[in-house]
């Protein structure tokens, strides 16, 4: 690997690092199955690259962090073990193993950010009891990402390009071994991105779906597409014929929607959106998380809407300097309803800079609550399962269609919130909050994910054993005479089931990764599975 | 009598998957939020039902009826996750009868003159003067924000952060 391309390496790290554009960002430089093409493109070795990438995002599936900490870094987990593969010579089940201390090691990096973030904080409230604008904006944009640079570009450059030589010599001189037990951990790890996601889903009772999809692909070979249209027609038949789809009771709709006049125009929306979209992961400090981004966003409209009242512009980008926490997408919703407070407010009606906080808070939860479910338990986590496999076939497009598939999700959901809550006010979070129809949609996806799931998972999860029982002249092999027989594919959803059993009930996503890791590679090692 | 499985107290009450995992690794079949203003509240209080998870049954009390309730029947049957949504709340909960054993600190925003103590979760003087009366009245105050991450005593956060009070 030559010193150029380590950085070109460390820069790709690095955009991702920024975190400016979480639906732009996230579904393009924060999964393995696209920066592994990417780091290919890099090195000179598309194709293998392309199957890195492939191989390592299952068992990530669904990963995603719970108020504001992030469990285990992907990108790292994608750039660095793809690097190996392709300068180093390293196995590319030896890939899946190596992902995973990548994956924690660089999330520590992400600690130090949350914590330099209470520098870039106080920079912000600096400028808010200033009414400064620009000082916030360099606060949020520019400086951050310079800091970034020291913080994530260079050590990953210096990871990748002293890794390989040291990956290439223990390459060299890895025994046989070691190397089957190895792939045993590569077929087994992709069972923990199941089982995740299967848990995020949550319903148990719709457990037979995913069962069903897998023995369906075990037993017929079946394909994607004839998957999805299974699963389609399955999850129709669900929803007519379950009767759980009650109606909601009509919710009274309380606060009046004043006529008020309206001065921000379509474009401010769409400015807000972006910058919200641009800002929210950028810099989260500990004590305040997204509250300087929100901070960020929502200030060149509250500069155009309370005008030369320095006074009041002060207050309203200290009111917006407090704790806020939310999923990116969905949380739209909240912006799009502030602008319509603070346009009120403006205008003189009787709304207290406490009413719009209450507004933040109460809405802050339930909106993470259904956003990080569907966006990142199962719309983002489908979409990639139905591309992995094309991708692991060699095409070069999947990885990326997958992407564009997901920032248009999100690009959608977050701009028509933003518009729904500022057309509406606060009735917009009850009609979107109480409608039967947001029940039906989460049931819908959480069907018909399962299903595919089940179905994709037999392409992902391979456990086997290679035992066999001498008989006589012959040998009684326990996985095509045995297993094979009374159910394909038994060891692995077996794996599947037992890790979803653990997480449902304690829940540990990092102890159950580290038993999968060593358990498979001490079996694979010992010739047990292989 | 209702079971009591956990008292949290986390400033965003009912989100995500901090909720998700705190209800599947108590198994509670009841939320009750304690919070005075958010009960007086008929926006906020919608906003929170329609919130809960779907088969969980979900109240929202005042601290005075939480008192009451306690004192007469335990708040009656099931396995009950209580959230608070501040440390005054729970203060109050607490000295006006409703003396729970000990109370979870799961997420509390930061802002001017806050210190953040454990993870996300930020303190300031005041809410730590609060918190001693209830270590001092015999309540066990830890801190943790998910299941699997360790608990952290109050003690040890008040040594390391507010030693001087």
């Amino acid at each position: 690997m030559s010193i150029f391309q380590a950085i070109l390496l460390g820069g790709l790290y690095w955009i991702f690092g920024t975190e400016i554009g979480y639906g732009m960002n996230y579904p393009f430089f924060m999964q393995p199955l696209t920066l592994g093409p990417l780091v290919g493109i890099i090195l000179g070795d598309v194709q293998t690259g392309l199957i890195c990438g492939a191989t390592i995002q299952p068992m990530y599936l669904a990963f995603m962090g719970g108020g504001g900490v992030m469990p285990n870094d992907k990108a790292a987990a994608g750039i660095i073990p793809t690097a190996m593969v392709i300068a180093g010579g390293l196995d590319i089940s030896a890939a899946v193993a190596l992902a995973i201390p990548c994956g924690l090691l660089c999330a520590q990096l992400h600690t130090l950010k949350k914590l330099v973030a209470s520098t870039w904080l106080m920079m912000s409230e600096k400028a808010a009891d200033q009414a400064n604008p620009g000082k916030l904006y360099m606060a949020t944009w520019v400086y951050p990402q310079l800091f970034k640079i020291l913080l994530y570009w260079i050590p990953i450059s210096i990871i990748c390009y002293f890794g390989t030589d040291l990956v290439s010599k223990i390459m060299a001189n890895m025994p046989v071994w070691l190397t089957n037990g190895l792939s045993v951990v590569g077929g087994a790890m992709p069972a923990i991105g199941m089982a995740v996601t299967i848990n995020v889903i949550g319903k148990v009772d719709l457990l037979p779906f995913f069962i069903a999809g897998f023995f369906a692909v075990q037993y017929t070979g079946m394909g994607n597409i004839a998957l999805v249209v299974l699963g389609l027609f399955l999850t129709y038949l669900y929803m007519k014929f379950s009767g759980n789809n009650g109606e909601m009771e009509e919710v009274e709709e309380i606060l009046e929607d004043s006529d008020r006049e309206k001065l921000l125009t379509e474009k401010d929306l769409m400015k807000n959106w972006l910058l919200w979209n641009g800002a929210c992961e950028v810099t989260t400090s500990f004590d305040r998380l997204q509250a300087q981004a929100f901070c960020a966003a929502i200030t060149p409209a509250m500069k155009k809407i309370y005008g030369e009242d320095k006074e009041a512009l002060s207050d309203a980008m200290n009111r917006h300097l407090q704790f806020y926490n939310t999923s990116g997408n969905w949380g739209c919703l909240i912006n799009g309803i502030v602008l319509a407070m603070e346009e009120q407010k403006s205008q003189d009606m009787p709304i207290p800079g406490e009413a719009i906080d209450g507004v933040k808070v109460g809405l802050m939860g339930p909106l993470a609550g259904i956003g990080d479910t569907v966006d990142w338990g199962t719309v983002t986590p489908l979409v990639q399962a139905f591309f992995i496999p094309l991708a692991q076939a060699g095409h070069l497009w999947a990885p990326f269609a997958a992407a564009a598939i997901c920032a248009c999700y999100a690009g959608a959901v977050g701009y028509s919130l933003i518009n729904l809550g500022y057309n509406l006010g606060t009735q917009a979070a009850t009609r979107i909050l109480s409608s039967g129809k947001m029940q039906k949609v989460v049931t819908f996806f959480g069907v018909l994910g399962l299903f595919m799931l089940g179905g994709l998972s037999a392409g992902f999860v391979k456990v086997s054993t290679p035992i066999q029982i001498p008989m006589g002249t012959e040998f009684f092999s326990i996985q095509a005479n045995l297993l094979d027989a009374i159910l394909p594919g038994v060891l692995s959803l077996g794996l599947i089931m037992a890790i979803y059993g653990y997480l449902r009930k304690k829940g540990n996503i990092m102890k159950a990764l580290a038993v999968v890791l060593f358990g498979s590679l001490i079996l694979g090692c010992l010739g047990i599975l292989g | 009598m209702a079971e009591i499985a956990l008292v949290r107290l986390d400033s965003r009450l009912i989100h995500g998957q901090v909720c998700t995992a705190w209800l599947n690794g108590t198994q509670a079949n009841r939320i009750i939020v304690v919070d005075d203003s958010t009960a007086k509240d008929k926006f906020l209080s919608q906003i929170l039902l329609m919130a809960a998870p779907k088969g969980i049954k979900t109240e929202i009390m005042t601290s005075d009826t939480a008192a009451k309730e306690w004192k007469e029947n335990q708040i009656g049957t099931g396995k009950i996750l209580l959230l608070f949504k501040s440390v005054e709340m729970a203060h109050c909960a607490y000295f006006k009868g409703f003396d729970y054993p000990e109370i979870q600190i799961g997420g509390i925003g930061g802002g001017k003159n806050k210190k953040a103590v454990v993870g996300a979760i930020s303190i300031n003087e005041s809410e730590c003067k609060l918190l001693q009366e209830l270590n001092d009245a015999g309540c066990n105050v830890y801190f943790q924000i998910l299941p699997h991450n360790g608990k952290t005593s109050y003690q040890e956060v008040k040594n390391k952060f507010f030693a001087d009070i």
